[in-house]
């Protein structure tokens, strides 16, 4: 694994300064010219106009940190995100790793400021590292055709290429033994597989969050998603990205009701915060990615793509303390899906955590509100933050 | 008076005294409940007939025997547009199989309910039957299965069908591992391990006080994996079952009833053939809202899921 410096403007000494969105950037996040979307008759001048005058204005992220670009085996250029522990608070020996889910990216950790994951870890004295792994804006932006790179990669990369570059990179730069792993559903996914299926052994702590490791009987949600996963096929990838920053932008509802509330309790996030997320923090997903979850939500074990290996069964070989985290409103992970992962898992110092009303929380967690909203801080940081320092190595 | 309270107040006392919600006929009662008892024992089991007279009743030939939830009176099933009312008016000709005072033990119970159906069958000649379980009451029906599926019981189970029943507590801060703290206590601390702070006021009704003493024991053997406590389940490789859950439910969650959903029939190497279903109330099934125990048996959206537990009965 190599590392190249990021391209982009080099980060400020100070993690607080703001940053946002240009007009250059949300044209590629849309990766189509944003003239094609209005040539059409009146009400697409109005539609191009109403996007130009948008598209100027920026969405801040408060915090910022030191930006770097591991690099893959395979030659993909990566993003990792650097925030020291705050001064003046207990050090940690562990550093902390936090990965993202499915359509989406290292921004999602960072859009709520000082209220996030990421801030109030670097508070309680954690050296945390946010990722974005291959197919985002600024880990590839890989092409739908041509391009240096395409959407040729599966959940196995995630787990076999882009975690293996993350890990060594964080642990090359801070001499530590070994990481603690923070992932967010699919985050969390690849390290089921990796963990216990590819002999890592360098993440001492797992945090898992509405991760499936299995998958229970289909709802009538994710039938359909099955059903439309045909036509998705035609093309390499899911395009959320683009939907989702004109929805944001322009207040145009692209995303079928049925799809938000798969993803999360409406109740539970702030306007601002849901359109800052649509804007910087969707992401396309590769119609490899998808076929693979399909192909789980299908046979209700998570597989290599080939089916070859079952990362469900290999939840057994995982020896690592590991905290699995479902929310009871989650659509997509159900509690008994956190149940059965809990009870697969090898670890002897395992524990399970099901947010929801009978267990003493304020709601019935979603699967994207257990990271963001303010009943997340309040409710489910804390937990973390509290597991991390009990499981934070010798 | 908060929103959940005022439906609750409409479908248990207003439905009710002014008649214009379907309920069931309550006239002559005493007439059409057997009595029955288990053997050796002094356990008042009681059976009562509701006869459909719905013009649907005659497409259906199988009654279908309801077990008392336990977690509530039974009166909840046929008060206000109860489950009981609602199958009538489907066409269900439905026994409502209860016991007189306390219940017992959940296996000294399920011993009463296998008596009933079969003192049933020997009664009316009938001896196919759908079985369900409700809340609470599932364990003891589902207890109660083994004896009815032996050789030579006498009946004929053609489908099975839970709702809101959990199985599987094995798991830190299940409802069998925190039920302790509100046994013989006030009702309304069910409301606490639901998860729902609203529904005290529901237990203002006498047709909703729980019976408490009733509820599983925390001990070793409800703690106990589902897979050891009720092996016979993995032979049940034919009898057609359906979960039916709240997806908000805290006191009979997804995850206590996934276990023996998973390992009923598994005697079959291929789990595809086995003919069972895994239900889960809430928006994610295309119903209107996510259910906790209560709202399956009382919830302004009940009929929601009635209505696919009525589909799935009479697929043939």
């Amino acid at each position: 694994m190599s590392t190249s410096k990021s391209a982009s403007p080099a980060p400020g000494p100070s993690p607080r300064a703001r940053r946002g969105v240009s007009l250059s950037r949300a044209s590629r996040a849309l990766h189509v010219p944003s003239a094609s979307l209005a040539g059409r008759g009146a009400r697409g001048v109005g539609f191009a106009i109403a996007l130009a005058t948008s598209a100027c204005a920026s969405v801040p992220i408060s915090i910022r940190g030191e930006i770097e670009h591991p690099v893959t085996h395979d030659g993909w250029a990566l993003t990792v995100e650097h925030f020291a522990p705050a001064p003046g608070s207990t050090a940690r020996k562990r550093p902390v790793v936090i990965c993202h889910g499915i359509l989406s990216n290292r921004h999602f950790f960072e859009l709520e400021g000082d209220d996030s994951l990421t801030m109030v870890l670097a508070r309680a004295g954690f050296d945390v590292w946010l990722v974005d792994m291959r197919g985002r804006p600024d880990a590839g932006a890989p092409g739908w055709f041509f391009g240096k790179h395409t959407y040729d990669y599966d959940v196995d990369t995630f787990a076999r290429e882009d975690m293996d570059a993350m890990i060594s990179y964080v642990l090359a730069k801070t001499r530590a033994h070994d990481v603690a792993w923070v992932g967010h559903s699919l985050g969390g996914m690849i390290a089921y597989a990796r963990m216990g299926a590819m002999g890592e052994s360098r993440v001492g702590a797992l945090v898992t969050i509405g991760s499936p490791g299995m998958f229970g009987p289909a709802s009538r949600n994710s039938l359909r998603f099955y059903e439309a996963s045909g036509a998705i096929g035609l093309l390499p990838a899911f395009p959320a990205q683009g939907p989702a920053w004109i929805d944001a932008k322009l207040g145009l509802s692209l995303a079928p009701p049925i799809l938000t509330d798969t993803i999360f309790q409406t109740e539970n996030i702030p306007p601002a915060t849901f359109r800052a997320m649509e804007q910087l923090a969707v992401n396309d997903a590769s119609n490899g990615e998808l076929r693979q979850l399909v192909r789980g939500i299908r046979s209700g074990e998570f597989t290599s793509a080939d089916g070859r290996v079952s990362y469900t069964q290999g939840l057994s070989a995982i020896h690592a303390p590991t905290l699995v985290i479902v929310g009871r409103g989650d659509e997509i992970t159900d509690p008994l899906v956190g149940r059965s992962v809990w009870e697969r898992l090898g670890s002897s110092d395992k524990e399970l955590l099901v947010a929801g009303k009978a267990e003493g929380f304020s709601t019935d967690f979603g699967h994207v509100d257990l990271l963001a909203g303010p009943k997340a801080h309040r409710e489910i940081f804390p937990r973390i933050v509290a597991w991390l320092e009990e499981h934070d190595g010798k | 008076m908060n929103a959940r309270t005022t439906r609750f107040l409409f479908a248990m006392f207003t439905a009710t005294a002014l008649g214009c919600a379907p309920r069931a006929d309550l006239t002559n009662l005493d007439a059409r409940t057997l009595r029955a008892a288990a053997p050796g024992e002094a356990l008042p089991m009681r059976a009562t007939y509701f006869p459909s007279t719905s013009p649907r009743a005659r497409r259906r030939d199988v009654p279908l025997v309801v077990v008392e939830p336990l977690l509530f009176r039974r009166e909840i099933l046929y008060t206000g547009g109860g489950l009981v009312s609602y199958l009538e008016d489907e066409g269900f000709p439905v026994w409502v199989v209860w016991v007189d005072g306390l219940a017992p033990d959940a296996r000294t119970l399920s011993r009463g309910i296998a008596e009933t159906v079969q003192s049933i069958a020997r009664e009316t000649g009938v001896r196919r039957f759908d079985l369900m379980g409700t809340s609470l009451g599932s364990e003891a029906t589902l207890r109660a299965l083994e004896p009815l599926t032996a050789p030579g019981s006498g009946v004929e189970v053609r489908r099975m069908v839970f709702v809101g029943g959990g199985f599987d507590f094995a798991y830190p801060h299940s409802f069998a591992a925190r039920v302790a703290s509100v046994r013989g206590g006030p009702a309304n601390k069910l409301c606490t391990l639901d998860g729902d702070v609203d529904c005290a006021r529901d237990f203002a009704s006498p047709a909703a006080v729980p019976w408490l003493w009733t509820l599983p024991a925390a001990d070793d053997d409800a703690l106990r994996p589902s897979r050891e406590r009720f092996p016979f389940v993995e032979h049940l490789t034919h009898l057609p079952v359906l979960f039916a859950g709240g997806k908000s439910d805290g006191l009979a969650p997804s995850e206590s009833f996934f276990p023996l959903y998973t390992f009923w029939g598994s005697e079959q190497p291929d789990a595809g053939a086995v003919p069972k279903l895994f239900f889960l109330a809430g928006r994610e099934n295309g119903l209107g809202a996510d259910f906790d125990q209560f709202d399956l048996f009382a919830g302004e959206r009940r009929r929601e899921l009635w209505a696919y537990v009525v589909a799935w009965l009479e697929k043939d």
